[in-house]
C-alpha cells in the first residue's frame, strides 16, 4: 500500500526535516509514526498525501508516486488533520454533506457516522458552538466520510475525554476490520500500543526503530518481576529479572509459603523504549 | 452507504462560499450599490455621467469582487479548509472558478446597468415599455459585449486578488495587502479618469474595460474597430495573464502554502 525508500526532505533554505526514511505499510495494517513535536511526523504525512511534492528518494502510495498523484488517488484517501478542517458556520450535518458531495465514489451515510461518534444530538448545531473534543470527532468523520481505503490520522485522540477516546479507538479498529489501511501519527504511546500493528520511532527526522510495539518493548531488555512480602512485621520489596526467577530462592520460598502480598511485572512501556532508543522524550 | 452527490464539487464550493460569507456578500448588493452611485453622478454631473459611469462601475466591480472572493479564501485558510479541499481532489481550476462564479453573476448584472446608465440609447423605454426593436437592431450586441467584458473584468480581479491571499497568513495581513491592491487598482483608473491627458492608454483592467464598454461605436453597425484594437488586445492579454496568476495561486493555496498544517 505504501512504499517509502531513502526519503529525504528539507524546507526551502532550512535544515533537513527528514533523512533516509525507509519503510513499507501493508494493506489492512495500522502503522504508527511516533515522535515528539518537531520530529517530522506531519511533514512525512504531508509528503505521503502529496502536499509536499518536492522531496528526494522514493515515496509511493497505492502505486502512485507522491509527487504526481492522480485524481483517483484522492477519492480513495481520507486525512484527519490535526487542526480541525471544518466550516464553522455550517452545522455538523452540513459539513459532512458538503465534503461528501466532493466525491464520486460511494460514501458513508452521514447520520450513521454522527451516531457512531456520538454527535447525533448535535447534528444540527453550528460547529462554532462545538467543544474541542466534538470538533475532533467531527473532523474524524469528515476524513472518513468518503469510505477511503487508506486513512491518515494525525493525533486522532488529541483533546478527547477517555470515553470518547475509547470510542474513537473502537471505530479505528472497526475500520481496520473492514480492510482499511491506517497510518497514524501520535505522541501518545498508549494509543500506539492499543491500535498499531507496527510503529516507527521518528527522531530528528530519522527512523530510530521500527517494529511491533511488543517486540520493541522486548528488545530493550528483560522485564523485571517485583514482589512484596511481610518479614517480621515489616513489608519488604524485591525485584528479579523475569528470565531469572527460577534462580531466586527467596521468591521460591515465599511462593511455597504463600507469603507474597503483591506481585507484578514492570515491563518498559513504549515511552521508556523511545527514550532508550532515541535518547529523547516521546511526550512533548 | 450510498453514492455521494457526484460531479458537483464546483456547485458545492460555490454554495459553501455563499454560506460562509453570509448575507453581506450577496451578489445582488453590488449592482444595486453601483447603480446608486452612478445615479448620483448622473444627478450631480449630468454632462459627464456617460463618460464616468462605466468606468466607475468597472472599478467598483474590480474592488468589490476581489474583496468578496478573497474574504472567502481567507476564511477557508484560517479554518484549515484548503488542505482538506486539496485532499478531496478539488482541482485548482475548479476552485478558482468557483470563487469567480459569484463575481460573474454580479458582473453580468453590472454590465447591463453600465449600458443602461452609461448610454440610455442602448435600452430605450417608450411609453413605459422597453423598445425591443431598437435592441435587436444593433444595440443587443453592445449589451452582450458590455456584460461579457464586465464578467471578464471581475474574473481578472478575483484572479489577481488570489495573490495576496496566497501570501498572507492572517486576515489582518490580507487587509493591508488588500488596501495596497486597491490603490494599485484604483489609482491608475482614477488618474485616467481625472487627468487632462488623453485617456485609455493605461495597461489596467478597469481602465481598459471601462473604455471598451463606453465606446459608442463598439459593435454597432457603425463599428470601427481600429481605435479599439489595442485596448481590446491588451485586455485579452491581461485576462490571460490574470487567469494564469489565479490558477497558480489557487494551486499554491490548495497545496497548503500558508494553510493549516497537516
Amino acid at each position: 500500500m505504501i512504499q517509502v525508500e531513502n526519503l529525504h526532505f528539507a524546507y526551502r533554505r532550512k535544515e533537513p526535516v527528514l533523512q533516509e526514511i525507509t519503510f513499507g505499510v501493508s494493506q489492512g495494517e495500522i502503522f504508527g509514526i511516533l515522535g515528539p513535536s518537531g520530529a517530522g511526523k506531519s511533514t512525512l504525512m504531508k509528503i505521503l498525501i502529496g502536499l509536499l511534492p518536492r522531496y528526494g528518494g522514493t515515496a509511493m502510495v497505492m502505486g502512485q508516486h507522491c509527487d504526481s498523484l492522480k485524481a483517483s488517488f484522492f477519492s480513495r484517501v481520507g486525512v484527519d488533520f490535526e487542526v480541525p478542517s471544518l466550516f464553522e458556520r455550517f452545522t455538523a450535518r452540513e459539513n459532512l454533506e458538503f465534503f461528501r458531495s466532493l466525491y464520486s465514489r460511494p460514501c458513508f451515510q452521514v447520520d450513521d457516522m454522527l451516531h457512531q461518534l456520538g454527535l447525533t444530538q448535535h447534528a444540527d448545531q453550528k460547529v462554532s458552538s462545538f467543544s474541542k473534543g466534538m470538533k475532533t470527532r467531527l473532523n474524524f468523520a469528515r476524513a472518513v466520510v468518503n469510505n477511503p481505503d487508506l486513512i491518515f490520522l494525525d493525533e486522532p485522540t488529541e483533546g478527547l475525554d477517555p470515553t470518547s477516546a475509547a470510542a474513537m479507538k473502537n471505530i479505528i479498529l472497526g475500520l481496520k476490520g473492514q480492510g482499511k489501511t491506517i497510518v497514524m501519527t501520535t505522541h501518545n504511546m498508549q494509543d500506539a500500543t492499543d491500535l498499531c500493528d507496527r510503529v516507527a520511532f521518528l527522531s530528528a527526522g530519522r527512523i530510530a526503530a521500527l517494529d511491533t510495539p511488543r517486540r520493541l518493548v522486548m528488545k530493550t531488555g528483560a522485564a523485571h518481576l517485583t514482589y512484596t512480602y511481610v518479614d517480621n512485621g515489616v513489608e519488604q520489596t524485591r525485584t528479579t529479572p523475569l528470565n531469572r526467577t527460577a534462580e531466586d530462592n527467596v521468591l521460591s520460598f515465599l511462593l511455597k509459603a504463600n507469603r507474597i502480598t503483591s506481585i507484578h511485572t514492570d515491563e518498559p512501556d513504549l515511552s521508556k523504549v523511545f527514550t532508550q532508543v532515541t535518547g529523547g522524550r516521546l511526550e512533548p | 452507504m450510498r453514492r455521494g452527490v457526484s460531479g458537483r464539487p464546483f456547485r458545492a464550493l460555490y454554495k459553501a462560499q455563499r454560506r460562509m460569507l453570509g448575507r453581506a456578500s450577496t451578489g445582488w448588493m453590488y449592482p444595486l450599490l453601483a447603480v446608486a452611485g452612478v445615479a448620483v453622478i448622473r444627478f450631480l454631473l449630468p454632462e459627464a455621467y456617460r463618460e464616468t459611469a462605466s468606468l466607475l462601475l468597472a472599478m467598483f466591480l474590480a474592488l468589490g469582487m476581489s474583496v468578496i472572493a478573497t474574504a472567502a479564501v481567507m476564511h477557508e485558510k484560517e479554518n484549515g479548509l484548503l488542505p482538506a479541499f486539496y485532499i478531496s481532489g478539488v482541482k485548482p481550476w475548479r476552485y478558482l472558478l468557483s470563487r469567480c462564479c459569484y463575481a460573474a453573476v454580479a458582473a453580468l448584472l453590472s454590465g447591463c446597468f453600465v449600458l443602461w446608465f452609461g448610454d440610455p440609447a442602448v435600452i430605450r423605454i417608450e411609453k413605459g415599455a422597453v423598445d425591443w426593436s431598437a435592441l435587436l437592431q444593433g444595440n443587443l450586441p453592445r449589451l452582450c459585449m458590455g456584460a461579457a467584458l464586465m464578467i471578464l473584468l471581475s474574473v481578472c480581479s478575483v484572479c489577481l486578488a488570489m495573490l495576496p491571499a496566497l501570501m498572507c497568513e492572517t486576515l489582518g495581513g490580507y487587509t493591508f495587502s488588500g488596501a495596497v491592491l486597491a490603490v494599485l487598482l484604483c489609482g491608475p483608473a482614477a488618474w485616467d479618469l481625472l487627468s487632462p491627458l488623453p485617456q485609455g492608454f493605461l495597461f489596467h483592467p478597469a481602465v481598459l474595460a471601462g473604455r471598451l464598454i463606453r465606446s459608442p461605436e463598439m459593435l454597432t453597425r457603425r463599428l470601427t474597430l481600429e481605435p479599439l484594437l489595442m485596448p481590446l488586445l491588451s485586455f485579452a492579454l491581461f485576462a490571460l495573464l490574470c487567469l494564469a496568476i489565479g490558477r497558480l495561486c489557487a494551486g499554491g493555496l490548495l497545496h497548503g502554502k500558508g494553510g493549516a498544517s497537516a
